[in-house]
C-alpha cells in the first residue's frame, strides 16, 4: 500500500494550495520542500533585526485566496490577515521634478491624473469603463477552470459567452490597449509597466495584461507580518486539516512506472510512495530532470524542451536607519514603454545592463513593507526591497563577482530619482542574483514564472495541471495555468488539487 | 484557369497581403508578431505538455 495518497513537491504557494484541498477531501497528503523555509518565492527572511520579502512584496485579486478557503471551509481572515495598501503606487522622478499616487479608488486616481493631463483623466474613467466588467467575468471563469485541451476552452466560453469579447485582448499587445487610452507620456508609462509582471515588455506582452492596471484598483493588500504569512497561513489550514510537511526534502526523481507516477525519491535516496504526485516546482524542470526522456513520448518530449523559461528579477534587500521620504509601499520611476521595449531587445536579450548617459541605471520596484508592518524592522529603522530587470546570464561578468556593484549602482540610481543620500542610511545590504534565486529556490534560469507567458504558452498551450503523459502526476504552480504571481498560482492549486481529488473519487 | 495563372493570382495576393500589413502594422506589432511566429511551430507540441 502506498505510504501517501499524494506527494507534493515544493512548499510554495501553489504546491501548499492544491495539498489543503486533497487533504480536505480526506487524502493522506505530504508536502515535501527543499528548503528549511515555506513559500518558496512568496517568503520572508529574517537578518539582523529586519525581516525582508524573498520576491513578493504585494497581493491583488486576494478573491483567489477567499475562493481557497471557502473550499477548506475555513476562515480565510484567521489563517492569512491582510492590510489594504493605499495608495497603490507613487511614481517619483527627481531629475525632472515629477511625482504623483495613484490611490486605490478609480475616481481619485482620475482626480491625481487630471491635474496635468485632463484628457487621460477622461480616457482613465473610459478605460475602467470598458474593461471592468471583463475583468471581473474572466478571473471569476478563466481563473478556475481547466485548460487541459480545446474542449475546455469550448466549455468556457459556454458558460461565459462574454469570453469571446474577451480573446481578441490575448491577440494584440499590451502596449497597443494602453496605447489607445492614454497620450501624456507619464500616465501612459504608469499602466504600460505592468506588462513585466508577465516577464515582458509592453510591446510582446498578450493584450490581456493591460487589465492588471486596472486590476490594481480593486485593492491591493500586504499580510501582517510579511509575504510568508501567506503560505504559512496555507500551511496553518493544511496542517490543520492533518496534512503533512517536511523540510529539507529535497525530490531528486518522480518514480515512473508503466508511464504512471508512483511516488519520489529524495536526495538522500529515501523513497516514498503515494497513489497521485503533483509537482509543484517549475514544470521544465519536473519534466526534464525528475521524469526523464525515457517516460515521455517524444512528440510531449519536444512540447517540453521547447518551453522558454520566465525573466529572472533580482532582488535587493536593505535596511536602514530612518524613514524613507517615500509616499507608499511601492515607489517607481515612470519609464517610457520605448525605453522598456528597447530595453528588453537591446539589452536584456544580449545579457547587459541598460546604460544611460555612460552609467548603469537599475529600475526597479522599491517595495516599503515596513510602512504597512512596522514590526518587521528594529524600532527607527526600516526595510526596502528593490526588485529589478536583469539577464541571467551577464555578458563578459558572472554574478558572483558582480553583485556588490550591482547593489551600489541600484542605489546610485534610487539616490538620483526617488531618495537622495539613501547610502548615507544603509545600515543591512544584500541581494539575491538570479543564480542566488536559482540555487535557494531551484528555479532554472533563476525564472520569477516559471514559463514565460506569452500567447504561445498559455492556457492550452501551458504545461497541464494534470499530466497528459504520465498517469497520476499532476502540476501545480507558476508554470501550469493560469500562470504566475500569487493569486493565480492559488487559483491553478485550486484547479489542481481539483482535479485530484476529482480523479481519486 | 491555368495552374500557373492561379499560382500567379494567389502569389501575387499573398504579397499584397505582406506589403499592405508592412505599410499598415506599427512596428512594435512586428516585434509581437515575430515572437508568435517563431513559436507557432513550436505551440503543437506544447499542447500536448
Ligand atoms: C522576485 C519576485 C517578485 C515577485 N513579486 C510578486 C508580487 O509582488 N506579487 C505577486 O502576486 N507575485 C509576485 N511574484 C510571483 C509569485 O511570487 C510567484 O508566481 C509564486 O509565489 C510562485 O509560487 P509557486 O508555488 O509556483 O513556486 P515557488 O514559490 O517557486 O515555490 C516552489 C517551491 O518548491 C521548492 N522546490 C523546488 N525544487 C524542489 C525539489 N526538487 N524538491 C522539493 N522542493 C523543491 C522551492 O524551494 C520552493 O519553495 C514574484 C516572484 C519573484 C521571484
Amino acid at each position: 500500500m502506498p505510504d501517501y495518497d499524494v506527494v507534493v513537491i515544493g512548499g510554495g504557494i501553489g504546491g501548499l494550495s492544491a495539498a489543503a484541498l486533497c487533504q480536505k477531501a480526506g487524502m493522506k497528503t505530504l508536502v515535501l520542500e527543499q528548503s528549511n523555509r515555506i513559500g518558496g518565492c512568496c517568503s520572508t527572511y529574517e537578518a539582523e533585526g529586519f525581516h525582508f520579502d524573498v520576491g513578493a512584496s504585494v497581493v491583488e485579486v486576494t478573491r483567489a485566496f477567499d475562493e481557497l478557503f471557502k473550499r477548506l471551509e475555513m476562515p480565510r481572515e484567521r489563517y492569512i490577515p491582510l492590510i489594504p495598501v493605499d495608495p497603490i503606487y507613487d511614481y517619483c522622478d527627481n531629475t525632472r521634478g515629477v511625482r504623483f499616487a495613484y490611490p486605490t479608488s478609480v475616481e481619485d486616481t482620475a482626480r491625481v491624473i487630471a491635474e496635468f493631463s485632463p484628457e487621460d483623466a477622461k480616457a482613465f474613467l473610459k478605460f475602467a469603463e470598458d474593461y471592468t466588467p471583463k475583468i471581473k467575468g474572466l478571473v471569476d471563469n478563466f481563473f478556475y477552470a481547466p485548460s487541459l485541451g480545446f474542449m475546455d476552452t469550448v466549455r468556457l466560453i459556454a458558460k461565459y459567452p462574454q469570453m469571446v469579447s474577451v480573446l481578441p485582448m490575448f491577440v494584440t499587445t499590451h502596449q497597443k490597449i494602453v496605447a489607445r487610452y492614454f497620450k501624456n507620456a507619464d500616465v501612459l508609462a504608469s499602466m504600460a509597466f505592468q506588462s513585466f509582471y508577465a516577464g515582458l515588455p509592453p510591446d510582446m506582452c498578450a493584450g490581456l495584461y493591460a487589465i492588471v492596471g486596472l486590476l490594481e484598483h480593486e485593492g491591493i493588500y500586504y499580510p501582517e507580518g510579511g509575504m510568508i504569512r501567506i503560505p504559512a497561513g496555507i500551511r496553518q489550514a493544511f496542517e490543520d486539516l492533518g496534512g503533512e510537511t517536511r523540510f529539507d526534502a529535497r525530490v531528486v526523481r518522480v518514480m515512473v512506472e508503466g508511464r504512471r507516477a508512483v511516488g519520489v525519491e529524495l536526495w538522500d535516496g529515501t523513497q516514498i510512495t503515494a497513489r497521485n504526485v503533483v509537482g509543484a516546482i517549475n514544470a521544465k524542470k519536473l519534466y526534464e530532470d525528475m521524469i526523464g526522456r525515457e517516460h515521455i513520448p517524444w512528440h510531449v518530449w519536444r512540447g517540453v524542451r521547447s518551453l522558454v523559461l520566465s525573466m529572472p528579477c533580482p532582488m535587493i534587500y536593505l535596511g536602514i536607519d530612518y524613514e524613507p521620504p517615500l509616499n507608499a509601499h511601492h515607489t517607481l520611476t515612470l519609464t517610457d514603454p520605448r525605453i522598456m521595449n528597447d530595453y528588453w531587445s537591446d539589452y536584456y536579450l544580449k545579457g547587459k545592463l541598460y546604460v544611460k548617459d555612460g552609467r548603469v541605471e537599475v529600475m526597479g520596484l522599491i517595495s516599503w513593507a515596513s510602512k504597512i508592518d512596522p514590526s518587521l524592522a528594529p524600532p527607527g529603522k526600516h526595510v526596502l526591497t528593490h526588485m529589478g530587470l536583469a539577464p541571467y546570464n551577464l555578458a563578459g561578468n558572472d554574478w558572483d563577482r558582480y553583485k556588490e556593484r550591482y547593489i551600489d549602482e541600484a542605489i546610485a540610481t534610487i539616490e538620483r530619482y526617488i531618495i537622495p543620500d539613501l547610502s548615507k542610511h544603509v545600515v543591512y545590504r544584500d541581494m539575491a542574483t538570479p543564480k542566488d534565486l536559482e540555487r535557494m529556490l531551484l528555479h532554472p534560469g533563476g525564472a520569477v514564472y516559471g514559463i514565460q507567458t506569452d500567447l504561445s504558452h498559455m492556457a492550452v498551450f501551458r504545461p497541464a495541471n494534470r499530466s497528459k503523459c504520465i498517469k497520476n502526476l499532476y502540476l501545480a504552480g507558476a508554470s501550469t495555468h493560469p500562470g504566475g504571481g500569487v493569486p493565480a498560482v492559488v487559483a491553478g492549486g485550486i484547479i489542481t488539487g481539483g482535479l485530484v481529488v476529482k480523479d481519486n473519487a | 484557369m491555368k495552374r500557373r495563372t492561379k499560382a500567379m493570382i494567389t502569389l501575387g495576393a499573398a504579397g499584397g497581403l505582406v506589403a499592405w500589413l508592412a505599410v499598415s502594422t506599427e512596428p512594435s506589432d512586428w516585434r509581437y508578431a515575430k515572437l508568435l511566429l517563431t513559436q507557432l511551430p513550436k505551440m503543437p507540441f506544447r499542447y500536448f505538455v
